[in-house]
């Protein structure tokens, strides 16, 4: 009799147990329906920035024909800069993209490259290093990497404010990508602002490492999940340091020659080459030696463009087909736009 | 801190839970204090020292007094009573010595780390007139995370020991989690050790209930600043950061702003706080009370930062009343005035140091100073005038206790301490002059409808939003006030009330939070301290 009732009294207990993990789960699913329907809503159904999308020139790749582009630029401001995929198309026929964005994080850029690898097959991705020495403190560091794996891991916490914007209409209208960047996401500035000083300050909040060759093992961790990423879909990997008077110091150059070492990655490290490259820091800089303008991205697209096509096997698809008139049609109008800045 | 900062911080505070629950009853403190040590030192590893310097210099202080009082009790036994009375003066006098020296260290700290640019500058602004007119730079430290608020607990840990308020804490891992604990190390409330230790140390296990009523806390204090104070920020910071440009309404406007801002985002962070330490089975203290339903300014700082100025009643107000200098002051005012003045002068001189203190609490600038008188003025002439407006109301027959009367109290309230928070605000007290020199100018109030208000970062959408907002607290104040609780009702209410309230809350502070690409980021106002 009494086993009986403690059976009865466990059953009792469990079946509480039960039914309080039931409601609980209820309560979950519910409020993930509710958020879910809302991310469907407001998440952009257009590539473009006045549709609430942002950075679009990163992002303009989504409209990129499906397995067209041979080479991504990866990386910050610096790389959005220093490389022109037009100078590249029309010198060496490669078809190549900067999916860059100002200020990214690295958790952003592992995500832009998972992103661009759902539409496209590249053969090399190019990172730029500057982000390796982002200035920012390892606490700010983890709280920016940390937002943006909050972000892209859920869009509706990147997309929230979009109500203010959008109406009924795009709630319920299908996604369609279709912006192209003119310069396949290089920024075109074409103004030329001197290097003068010695040094330049110090962006606001810069770590004290911003300069003494330390790399942040915050940044090494996303460093290594590029690279495995690249490893499983048979993409080579590039470091490539593009010149730049403020983070330019001996200690971080030599730094990144030595984890590029360590982790068995090819550095193309442009400080050393400068002076093959040719940069001329009174008239290739837009603000004063930070980054490149047009004709600084020119020269130094042109001769990373040389060795990427001289160590790895990237076709030139100049002349082929409908793709090449597209980007024969894109580089015309690229050379209108700064055709006379370059001369 | 802005939104994802407080999603890590929630995240870290969950995983310490699951930690806290995993751990035996008797241990679970020791997940506290260890999650405690991890968040300060990720917060900023070298300043850490000085968080562990006035933990150590506490926990001795805290023995010595209580071995001090214990050779007393044991010496005393076999004494006649003249000798007893001479013991204790020779203990007290002891004690104070042990007081006064381990007060001075965890001040000094303060004191050097805070405000050594204030006192240096100060210092070269006398000399001036003497003919010192060498160019000082104001030096200035990093401040370890929280220094203002755990100063505080040490000092009132330190004076209730000598006071045989209770025993000192014999554990130093115990003591130092008191000044630890993650939940109120960013902003307070300031906690008292008898309150707090025995939460601490109870390691309360899950209950579904405690688990709701934290969640909802942290929720409804992350509506408050993610949706409400971080909105209103926007326009607040554009106007104030170049009050020149703008006109008197938009100022206005800005102050008012400045005012929720302030508000929601003090009291928002306290409610994570506060829910974040609820997991643990921890009620920190009470650190608002619906100020804004106060009908004069004393009244108003009773029910604001209430653990900031209970602290100040109790470790400076009442020591300084009760001190001889006050005590000769007093005789003296009772032999040379009236009832009313001789009771009057010593209250307001004892006031003065604490608003002084208050102020100058605050941060190590002028500008404090003034605010900490300004409220000092306002509360003396608030006490020199009563009697003056009770008569005045008796001769006309006014009830001063009919609902507009009390309801023009509250609006007379909420204008004095706005102009307060628009001086807490400002860069200099030139500044705040200029400032209510351009409000008091009524200039432009044209401004409010001709679009200016909704282009200085804080657009239409967003006045609603934060409208809506304010709305929703003065509901669940004024419910409040009348004793009905509503975000307890929510924790403890039926399934189909708990869950569209919770649900609601959460995409309130996911869908309406000013945070993302689209805004900056907000630093909390009394993190800085």
């Amino acid at each position: 009799m009494e086993k009986k009732e403690n059976k009865e009294k466990n059953n009792k207990g469990i079946l509480t147990y039960a039914l309080k993990g039931v409601r609980i789960l209820g309560f979950f699913l519910i409020l993930g329906i509710l958020l879910y329907m809302l991310q469907c809503m407001y998440y952009p159904k257009y590539n473009d920035q006045d549709n609430g999308m942002y950075d679009q020139n990163a992002h303009a790749f989504y409209a990129e024909p499906e397995n067209t582009l041979d080479v991504v630029f990866m990386g910050n401001s610096e790389a959005y800069s220093a490389f022109s995929p037009l100078e590249l198309w029309h010198e060496y026929g490669m078809t190549s993209f900067v999916c860059a964005k100002g200020a990214s994080s690295m958790a952003e850029i592992e995500y832009n490259l998972t992103e661009f690898l759902k539409t496209q097959k590249p053969k090399v991705v190019v990172l730029e290093t500057d982000v390796v020495f982002a200035p920012y403190t390892t606490k700010k560091l983890f709280d920016k990497n940390f937002q943006d794996e909050v972000e892209t891991g859920i869009p509706i916490i990147r997309y929230h404010n979009r109500w203010k914007y959008t109406g009924p209409k795009q709630w319920f209208s299908p996604i369609e990508y279709s912006w192209k960047s003119p310069s396949k996401g290089q920024m075109i500035i074409s103004v030329s602002e001197p290097y003068e000083s010695e040094k330049l300050d110090l962006p606001d909040g810069a770590g004290e490492d911003y300069l003494n060759g330390r790399i942040n093992p915050i940044t090494k961790y996303y460093v290594n999940r590029i690279k495995s990423i690249c490893e499983e879909n048979g993409i080579s990997l590039i470091l490539v340091s593009v010149p730049n008077t403020l983070t330019g110091s001996k200690k971080n150059y030599q730094a990144l020659n030595k984890y590029a070492e360590q982790i068995k990655v090819p550095l193309l490290d442009l400080q050393k080459e400068e002076a093959s490259v040719g940069l001329d820091w009174t008239k290739d800089t837009r603000d004063g030696g930070v980054h490149l303008n047009t004709r600084g991205a020119r020269k130094v697209s042109l001769f990373v463009g040389e060795r990427i096509k001289k160590n790895y096997d990237i076709p030139d698809r100049r002349g082929s087909d409908t793709l090449s008139d597209l980007w024969d049609m894109d580089y015309n109008d690229y050379k209108k736009v700064v055709g006379g800045y370059l001369k | 801190m802005n939104f994802y900062s407080y999603l890590y911080f929630l995240c870290f505070a969950l995983a310490t839970y699951v930690v806290y629950l995993i751990f035996p009853k008797k241990a679970r403190w020791t997940v506290l204090l260890l999650s405690g040590t991890a968040f300060y030192l990720f917060e900023n590893l070298q300043l850490a020292v000085f968080l562990f310097a006035a933990a150590v210099c506490t926990f001795f202080t805290g023995k010595v007094l209580t071995s001090l009082q214990e050779r007393f009790n044991t010496e005393k036994k076999e004494l006649p009573k003249d000798e007893k009375k001479k013991l204790k003066a020779y203990y007290t006098k002891q004690k104070k010595m042990v007081v006064l020296s381990a007060v001075l260290v965890n001040l000094g700290m303060l004191l050097v780390l805070k405000y050594t640019g204030f006192f240096t500058y100060m210092l070269a602004a006398f000399m001036r007139p003497f003919g010192f007119s060498a160019e000082v730079k104001p030096l200035s430290f990093a401040l370890p995370l929280g220094i203002s608020y755990y100063t505080l607990q040490s000092i009132g840990y330190i004076v209730d020991t000598y006071r045989g308020k209770y025993k000192a804490e014999k554990n130093f891992a115990k003591l130092a989690l008191f000044l630890s604990f993650f939940p109120q190390m960013t902003e307070g409330p300031i906690g008292r050790y008898d309150h707090l230790m025995p939460q601490l140390t109870a390691g309360k296990g899950y209950s579904s209930e405690r688990f709701t009523k934290a969640a909802v806390l942290i929720l409804w204090g992350l509506f408050k600043k993610t949706v409400i104070s971080d909105r209103a920020s926007y326009m607040a910071s554009t106007v104030f950061n170049d009050y020149p440009r703008y006109s008197g309404t938009l100022i206005a406007v800005a102050v008012i702003l400045y005012t929720v801002q302030l508000y929601t985002d003090f009291s928002g962070c306290i409610d994570i706080m506060s829910g974040t330490a609820r997991l643990f089975g921890v009620e920190l203290s009470e650190n608002f009370r619906q100020p804004f339903f106060s009908k004069t300014v004393s009244e108003f700082w009773r029910r604001w930062h209430i653990s900031l100025g209970t602290w100040f009643k109790d470790y400076v107000f009442y020591p300084v009343s009760l001190s001889k200098p006050f005590g000769a002051l007093t005789k003296i005012c009772t032999k040379s005035m009236t009832k009313f003045w001789a009771s009057i002068v010593p209250t307001a001189s004892a006031l003065l140091v604490v608003w002084l203190g208050t102020g100058l609490w605050h941060g190590a600038d002028i500008k404090y100073v003034v605010y900490g008188l300004y409220y000092f003025l306002i509360m003396l002439i608030g006490m020199v005038t009563e009697p003056l407006w009770i008569k005045l109301s008796d001769k006309l027959k006014l009830d001063r206790k009919s609902g507009i009367a009390e309801g023009l109290r509250v609006f007379r309230t909420i204008i004095l301490v706005c102009f307060g928070m628009a001086l807490f605000r400002v860069d200099s007290v030139t500044d705040f002059g200029a400032i209510i020199g351009k409000i008091f100018a009524f200039q432009d109030l044209n401004d409010i409808v001709n679009g200016q208000l909704f282009a200085l970062g804080t657009d239409w959408q967003d006045f609603i939003i934060i409208g809506l907002g304010i709305l929703t607290l003065l509901i669940v104040g004024i419910l409040k006030e009348g004793k009905k609780d509503v975000l307890g009702a929510v924790s403890t209410g039926r399934i189909y009330i708990k869950w569209p309230v919770l649900m609601a809350l959460i995409i309130a502070v996911i869908i309406l939070g000013a945070y993302g690409a689209d805004y900056g980021e907000v630093d909390n106002i009394y993190a800085q301290f």
